[in-house]
């Protein structure tokens, strides 16, 4: 008698999975439906997205003393001379800026360029996006805790920022979405308030942003942790194609409106 | 019926996440107070088996509670309710403990986030967005467990 018990196998290719040390933090790839004719092109695109944040992080880090950002700091260059990047993610930081009342800003202690605050959301953006152009049919690329994927779906869980290790909440991802959380858990109170130069009274814990570009999710993370909680809440909710999930300093949550649209069961079986 | 043999029937199924949260809530001895009861040596805390959800009741708040097994610790009888809500545990209640008391509900309180820690597992997400870690900090997150599981 014939068995129907074996499932048939699909010739599902292999996931590409890598992880990259740079810019301070760590990079996570996880590329899927990788077919096989694909594959040698998509390699060269994640071999090019490494080598991309390592460029980055020469021409933009405020750590490097001869990167191009320390350089322009000290005025040994001007912006006619940086490279197109250079340009680029300052006038991205200005059209942030503009669009945030000036909560989010670009620039540091005596007005000197400081692009921290965008450059690794538009990085990994970037290299996800190359690597969906090469044929990767789903890719998930997460820059120490902000995520830009394509594809999917994905389910992004969302860190709970009061007790390491726990999730708060699940997201899940069709086509192209970004997930940004800015919030003190790790690094301690780096978000300040442009105006007062100290971190807002009404700290948030954590505010995630979610989006289709995570150069703007993150711009939004980081100007909702600079506003604190009382201007956060009716500005995340006035912005259009970003929706929110906060958590605050008491450990309670609150979302945006359109927030359930994204969000799936924490727990599937 | 009295049980004898609770780490018999410690549920490990795979099926059953919510019962095996439950069956994997450790009972912490209560800090303090007058009664001197040798404890069990850190780490090796006296589970609480349970029984699978037929059990389960919807609870109030369209979570679902879920009541153990009483069983024999070497403190006493012990019986757990949790309550459990999109996958995460709102609430562990004490439902019979050697001492019933504020002291009782205190643990149970504090086994809450043990029981969750339990439900991540379960939660199979494919990537953890969080604020921003350093290099240091990430060898200690979620994500670099889902980065070792996924390169092995």
């Amino acid at each position: 008698m014939t068995s129907y018990d074996e499932v048939p196998s699909y010739d599902e290719p292999e996931p590409l999975r890598h992880v990259e040390h740079v810019m301070g933090t760590v990079f996570s790839f996880d590329l899927r439906e990788v077919h096989d004719a694909d594959r040698p092109r998509v390699l060269a695109a994640l071999d090019g997205a490494v080598v991309g944040l390592h460029r980055v992080d020469e021409l933009f880090s405020t750590y490097r003393h001869d990167s191009q950002i320390s350089r322009l700091a000290r005025e040994e260059l001007t912006l006619s001379r940086c490279e197109p990047e250079v340009r680029d993610v300052l006038e991205l930081c200005e059209e942030f800026s503009y669009r945030s009342d000036g909560w989010f800003t670009a620039l540091y202690a005596g007005g000197r360029p400081d692009p921290t605050g965008l450059v690794k959301g538009w990085a990994v953006e970037r290299a996800a996006r190359m690597l969906a152009s090469a044929g990767a049919g789903s890719v998930c690329v997460n820059g120490g805790g902000d995520v830009q994927v394509h594809g999917g779906p994905w389910r992004v869980g969302i860190a709970d920022p009061l007790r390491r290790g726990e999730l708060l909440a699940v997201v899940e991802a069709h086509g192209e979405l970004a997930v940004a959380t800015s919030g003190p858990a790790e690094r301690g109170c780096h978000i300040l308030d442009p105006h007062t130069g100290r971190p807002p009274a009404d700290g948030l814990a954590s505010v995630t942003v979610v989006g289709t570009s995570l150069t703007e999710a993150d711009a939004w993370a980081t100007a909702a942790c600079a506003m604190g909680a009382e201007r956060a809440r009716p500005w995340l909710q006035r912005q259009p194609g970003a929706e929110a999930f906060v958590v605050t300093a008491e450990g309670t949550t609150w979302q945006t409106s359109g927030f359930t649209r994204y969000s799936a069961e924490l727990c599937v079986s | 019926m009295k049980r004898k043999n609770p780490l018999r029937r410690i549920l490990l199924g795979t099926a059953a996440t919510v019962a095996g949260v439950v069956a994997l809530l450790a009972l912490k001895q209560p800090a303090g107070g007058g009664q001197n009861v040798a404890g069990p040596p850190a780490g090796q805390a006296p589970p609480v088996a349970a029984t699978a959800p037929p059990g389960a009741a919807q609870g109030a708040g369209g979570g679902q509670t879920l009541t153990g097994d009483v069983v024999d610790t070497q403190y006493g009888p012990v019986q757990v309710s949790v309550t459990m809500s999109g996958g995460k545990v709102t609430a562990a209640q004490a439902v019979k403990t050697p001492n019933s008391g504020p002291r009782s509900e205190q643990i149970a309180k504090d086994s809450i986030p043990q029981l969750n820690q339990q439900a991540v597992s379960a939660a199979k997400v494919d990537t953890v967005s969080g604020a921003t870690y350093t290099s240091e900090g990430y060898s200690k997150s979620l994500q670099s467990a889902l980065d070792k599981a996924g390169t092995k």
